[in-house]
């Protein structure tokens, strides 16, 4: 019987949105903004055409000035919900921020 | 115009929490509607989404979602953007239409009953936007292929299959009979909203719409991706419900609840994404494997989240689970293919010498595992002998998963240690299992399950009249056996699935230094 290994393991755990690959400004708008609320952290960027992953190691933070910044136009937080078709880690949604995390230690 | 930020006014409008005076609790919350697992009233009324929305956010996100996914349906319809699709792609979205529309809407039931049954206000909230999500699937999903239905007649399907006898259609029934319809409010919330949602769905409404872009099959990305964007939402049920289960002391009751719908999903999956990614996508306009985005999505990104929430792996993962990865899907196409006169769709064998090249990079030992039955039927085929392709009769179906037992093929890839399927004697009748897990599953609540009959146990009881031709000349349908069996399905001649590409596959050439496909 061949046992594989799971991965799971040491290895890096990433968190942060995943956006439809609809609409190019806005996933631009995304990266950047993900980028700036994130300093000093490396920001990971997989485009898979139909969505792109962006993901930071245990905990993403977006803003909603950070975002409108990009976009140029004024936006609620909630209006993010028709371009997020998913993320890793788990989410908390408040008035101006989301924050992706993982807490749990190994 | 100074407004209130939604902090200050969202809980509010949220909490409708009642103190019951004319009735008892196990009154309005029945346990078979909404088994509390001994939690008290104010220990679930703590319940509190990570991801929060109001009914005008909602009403505005959903209106803007479904005008831009109608306005592309309308635009793609007056091209020829369909005709022009690969046939094995056309294949995973016919198969993906008649296994998912109407499963959507009923999938609104379980949301209607955590609407109603949820412990908490905030709970019953965010189910009733579920309740119109899943609405909206059904619906969305319907609609699309009945745009599609004058170029794929087949499409209709998408309505047609989840009311038939069809043994995909009697293995969907099965699974979400237990996740959903006949699930109470707390179970659903960890069966259907985490572990299939925040999981697997991931898998074919993601996965899928990456290799729709590639593909170029613009309306079905669009189409797909939208509607995850509302399971993101709505799958967010869980974690709070997982949350309080595991602070009052029933971890237990989550990872049994989890163990139980993860091997569950994981069987439909690896039927419908798994073949619809390794086989009938288009080799050119693969993101990646099957196993790849399972990596990606199940064994990292849902790993991590459940994980996060103080539960550990299922007991069957490093060696039921592992160890299926690398063969199940395999073995499922090709008794699929086998079978084709049996579904809805025209199974693309996706095995040209091309193909095979990559199925062994991707999974490597395929030549030798799942290449040699192919090899055998390349040669019938190219003999012209293609009634040596075609079955004869019924697989053995597994009683819980009532998908084919494929153990002889698992077993012959190195991957398990018998051929042979796991038997349980119960209560004076003999059931049949495809692997540990699924009979686990039924030997943990046996009463759910023991009167449910396989496709297979309808046969031997009579339901289904074998159609027994004595002329037997092969090749179509019109002379198979399996004649009875096709009509017990509703499956008509016109309809019954056939190589998608019509053999083409198998006439093709290694070009120069390669080996020979036969
Ligand atoms: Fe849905
Ligand atoms: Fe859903």
């Amino acid at each position: 019987m061949t046992s594989v290994s799971d991965g799971t393991e040491g290895r890096k755990k990433m968190v942060g949105p995943i956006v439809r690959g609809m609409d190019a400004q806005f996933c631009e708008a995304m990266i950047n903004a993900v980028e700036t609320d994130n300093p000093d952290t490396e920001v990971i960027v997989d485009d898979q055409g139909g969505y792109i992953r962006i993901g930071v190691e245990r905990r993403c933070r977006l803003t909603r000035a950070t975002l409108e910044d990009e976009l140029g136009y004024t936006f609620r937080l909630s209006d993010i919900e028709p371009n997020l078709a998913g993320f890793s880690g788990r989410i908390n949604v408040s008035d101006d921020e989301i924050i992706w995390h993982l807490d749990r230690e190994g | 115009m100074p407004r209130l930020a939604r902090s200050e006014w969202y809980d509010l409008t949220r909490d409708m929490n009642w103190t019951l005076a004319y009735v008892t609790e196990e009154q309005a919350w029945p346990k078979d509607l909404s088994n509390g697992y001994g939690v008290s009233t104010e220990q679930w009324w703590t319940w509190d989404e990570p991801y929060k929305i109001t009914y005008p956010e909602y009403v505005h996100n959903q209106a803007g979602k479904d005008a831009s996914v109608y306005a592309i349906n309308a635009v793609v319809n007056r091209s020829k953007l369909f005709e022009q699709l690969d046939p094995g792609w056309k294949s995973a979205i016919v198969a993906h239409y008649g296994a998912i529309a109407v499963p959507e809407y009923v999938a609104g039931i379980g949301e209607a009953r955590m609407g109603r049954f949820g412990r908490a206000a905030a709970w019953r909230n965010m189910a009733t936007y579920g309740t119109l999500d899943e609405t909206r699937h059904g619906q969305i999903q319907s609609y699309f292929p009945y745009t599609l239905l004058d170029k794929e007649p087949r499409m209709d399907w998408a309505h047609k299959a989840f009311h038939t006898n069809e043994w995909g259609a009697i293995a969907a029934r099965s699974l979400f009979d237990d996740m959903f319809t006949a699930n109470d409010a707390v179970s659903t919330a960890i069966q259907l909203t985490f572990t299939f949602e925040t999981g697997f769905t991931n898998l074919q409404f993601l996965g899928m719409a990456a290799d729709a872009m590639g593909v170029g099959d613009l309306e079905f990305s669009a189409l797909i991706s939208s509607i995850q964007t509302d399971e993101a939402r709505h799958a967010q049920q869980g974690e709070p419900t997982m949350k309080i289960l595991v602070e009052n002391g029933k971890a237990d009751v989550a990872q049994k609840l989890i163990d139980h719908m993860f091997w569950r999903s994981w069987k439909v999956f690896s039927l419908l994404t798994g073949l619809s990614m390794d086989y009938y996508t288009p080799l050119e306009h693969r993101r990646h494997s099957f196993r790849e985005f399972m990596d990606e999505l199940i064994n990292k990104q849902f790993l991590d989240q459940f994980r996060d929430l103080g539960l550990e792996k299922p007991w069957y993962w490093d060696d039921q689970y592992q160890a299926e990865q690398n063969w199940l899907h395999h073995a499922y196409h090709l008794g699929v293919w086998f079978w084709r006169p049996t579904v809805w769709w025209n199974p693309d064998a996706g095995v040209s010498p091309q193909e095979r090249d990559w199925l062994e990079e991707k999974y490597p030992g395929w030549n030798d595992s799942f290449g040699k039955y192919w090899d055998v039927i390349t040669k019938n085929v190219r003999a012209d002998a293609t009634e040596n392709t075609l079955p004869e009769t019924l697989p053995i179906v597994c009683n819980m998963c009532h998908i084919p037992v494929c153990t002889p093929a698992g077993y012959n890839a190195g991957f398990l240690n018998s051929p042979d399927p796991h038997i349980l004697d119960y209560k004076g009748r003999r059931y049949t299992f495809c692997s540990e897990p699924c009979q686990w599953i039924f030997e943990q609540n046996p009463a759910r399950f023991q009167g449910h009959e396989s496709l297979v146990d309808r046969f031997l009881g009579g339901q289904i009249k074998p159609s027994l031709h004595p002329d037997f000349e092969g090749g179509t349908i019109t002379t198979t056996h399996l004649a009875g069996v096709l009509d017990y399905m509703s499956v008509s001649m016109e309809e019954a699935g056939q190589d998608a590409t019509d053999y083409a596959w198998a006439f093709e050439e290694r070009d120069a230094a390669g080996i020979e496909a036969s």
